[in-house]
């Protein structure tokens, strides 16, 4: 009885450990606000869904004449959808100078739908204001259980808002394996993951990191 | 003193299958994913190792195919048929997908190695089973979404339900499992010393050979009929993919990706399962020069592997009973 206790003890522990594959692909965009007094206030995301799970979230939907979906159609998603992303951290993970920082519940959040995709667009305002300084602020956006896929678009994948005065950015994108690498993996060769944290999510393996440091 | 060391042993002992019941139920508990990312779509529950560089591998992969499957059948709608490289791609989806997280290998092969199967009924249960999963990816977005236009998050909800529909069934054919190999245990004892019960034995250790009873043809039928209900609960994938597939008017195309899937998921499963047999018989060819102790360890085995179907399914539908449905 007793082994069988730790049998179940361990199954416990296998199940459920956070690791799926993604269903997801987000393009991710995002907006460091700042306010008068140089201080950040928190993060607009704007994120682009691929186009089967746009067409899954939409399915049963009441569509307008031209078949794309209006922003009050698409309001009761959207709302769904931020408060879902609350149980996550909303994929947001920031620090200022390596000390965490908290978000608040996301404002104005919306969907909209383009050339068959949908964008889903909010304001995640921090905690409380946090003065900047010489501190950097790290900003990383990835899903640690990997069930979506996040990755920066091409273009202005981040922007500052109203920033203090000589304030620089810097985006880190997940670095694709390089060719010895992938021939590493083809023989399921250690080497092809001596990056990954063996301890960590898997997710953080696909990290986007987006910093900014101010004089 | 020595009585009530005893007295308090066997309180233990009757307490214990109750704690156990409770522990598991626990562990489904916590394990529950509350909510899913956006809310939409419902991601696998999932039994995992350790996080491996294997497994990152395969969770990589999976991922490619799944985007490089998307953008197949995107131009099969400029083509106006599923080209090759559809199905080929849905194919390497489903071999990818199968090998990662996810319990249906766990309970097949677990099923397989409690029983005496041969190599041939371990890849015909696989093949099934795919095809269980696949017809009812299909057949829940043919109704719900191709003729009842019903909101993702409807489909969501049916995803749930069969989810714990196809957890309640493992959970039954473990226990039922069990059950038989607790009692087919507890037969080669009682044979062996002479106690009560031995008669629900077919064989004894004194048939010259060790003969493992096994269950009757019917018995075995029914609960691979279980097993296969435990594939009622379609892939994620597979339904995304053809939600997609009928919102862009190529339903076929998206069928055709769906068996594929299918195929490739019933290669990896019947390559796992056939390892489970290969495993079984040979445990049983050790434990075959009639020792009582051999047999001992393989009825032993059998249970122990009867139970870890039994707690997977029990620990997977506590993780989704208390889940609000849409």
């Amino acid at each position: 009885m007793r082994s069988l206790l730790l049998a179940t003890v361990l199954l416990g522990c296998l199940i459920g450990r956070a690791a799926a594959h993604p269903h997801v692909f987000v393009n991710s965009a995002s907006e460091i606000v700042y306010d008068d007094k140089g201080r950040v206030t928190g993060v607009k995301q704007h994120w682009t869904f691929d186009e089967a799970f746009s067409s899954y979230a939409t399915q049963g939907l009441q569509q307008s004449a031209n078949g794309g979906y209006t922003r009050e159609a698409l309001a009761p998603l959207a709302q769904t959808n931020v408060e879902n992303l609350k149980d996550f951290g909303y994929f947001t993970f920031a620090k200022l100078g390596g000390k965490e920082l908290l978000f608040k519940d996301p404002v104005d959040p919306y969907l909209d739908f383009t050339n068959g995709v949908l964008t889903l667009h909010f304001f995640l305002p921090l905690s409380s204001p946090q003065t900047q300084g010489q501190k950097a602020l790290a900003i990383q956006i990835y899903d640690p259980t990997y069930y979506v896929a996040f990755s920066l678009q091409d273009d202005n994948p981040a922007k500052l808002d109203g920033p203090p005065q000589g304030c620089a950015l810097n985006v880190i994108r997940p670095k694709p394996p390089s060719e010895d690498q992938k021939a590493a993996a083809l023989q399921l060769d250690e080497a092809y993951f001596s990056a990954l944290d063996q301890n960590k999510d898997f997710g953080a393996k696909f990290a986007n990191n987006i910093q900014v440091n101010c004089p | 003193m020595i009585a009530g060391t005893g007295r308090f042993a066997k309180r233990v002992a009757q307490a214990a299958p109750a704690v156990l019941v409770l522990l598991m139920l626990m562990a489904g508990e916590a394990l529950a994913q509350k909510s899913t990312p956006f809310g939409i779509s419902r991601p696998e529950q999932s039994i995992t190792g350790p996080a491996s560089p294997f497994l990152a591998w395969i969770l990589t992969e999976t991922a490619r195919y799944y985007q490089l499957l998307v953008d197949a059948l995107k131009e099969s709608k400029q083509n106006g048929t599923a080209s090759l490289a559809l199905i080929t791609l849905s194919f390497g989806y489903g071999v990818f997908h199968a090998a990662g997280p996810g319990h249906g290998k766990a309970v097949i092969s677990s099923y397989l190695f409690a029983n005496d199967e041969a190599v041939k009924r371990g890849i015909a249960l696989s093949g099934a089973f795919a095809l269980v999963q696949a017809l009812s990816a299909i057949a829940m977005v043919s109704v719900l979404a191709a003729i009842l236009n019903v909101t993702a998050q409807t489909m969501d909800a049916s995803t749930l339900m069969l989810e714990r529909l196809s957890n309640f069934m493992v959970m039954a054919v473990g226990a039922w499992l069990f059950w038989r190999k607790g009692r087919a245990l507890w037969g080669l004892i009682a044979a062996r010393f002479g106690l009560p019960g031995a008669s629900i034995h077919v064989h004894d250790a004194n048939c010259g050979h060790l003969a493992l009873p096994t269950d009757s043809d019917t018995a075995k039928r029914n609960n691979m009929r279980a097993i296969l209900a435990a594939g009622l609960r379609p892939c994620t994938g597979a339904i995304i993919v053809l939600v997609f597939a009928w919102r862009q008017g190529i339903y076929g195309s998206g069928i055709i990706a769906t068996f594929a899937m299918g195929l490739g998921t019933a290669l990896t499963i019947a390559v796992i399962a056939t390892v489970a047999v290969m495993a079984k018989s040979l445990a049983v060819r050790l434990a075959a020069p009639q020792s009582f102790a051999a047999a001992i360890t393989v009825r032993t085995l059998e249970m122990g592997l009867a139970f870890m179907v039994f707690a997977l399914g029990l620990i997977l539908l506590a993780g989704v009973i208390n889940l609000p449905s849409a």
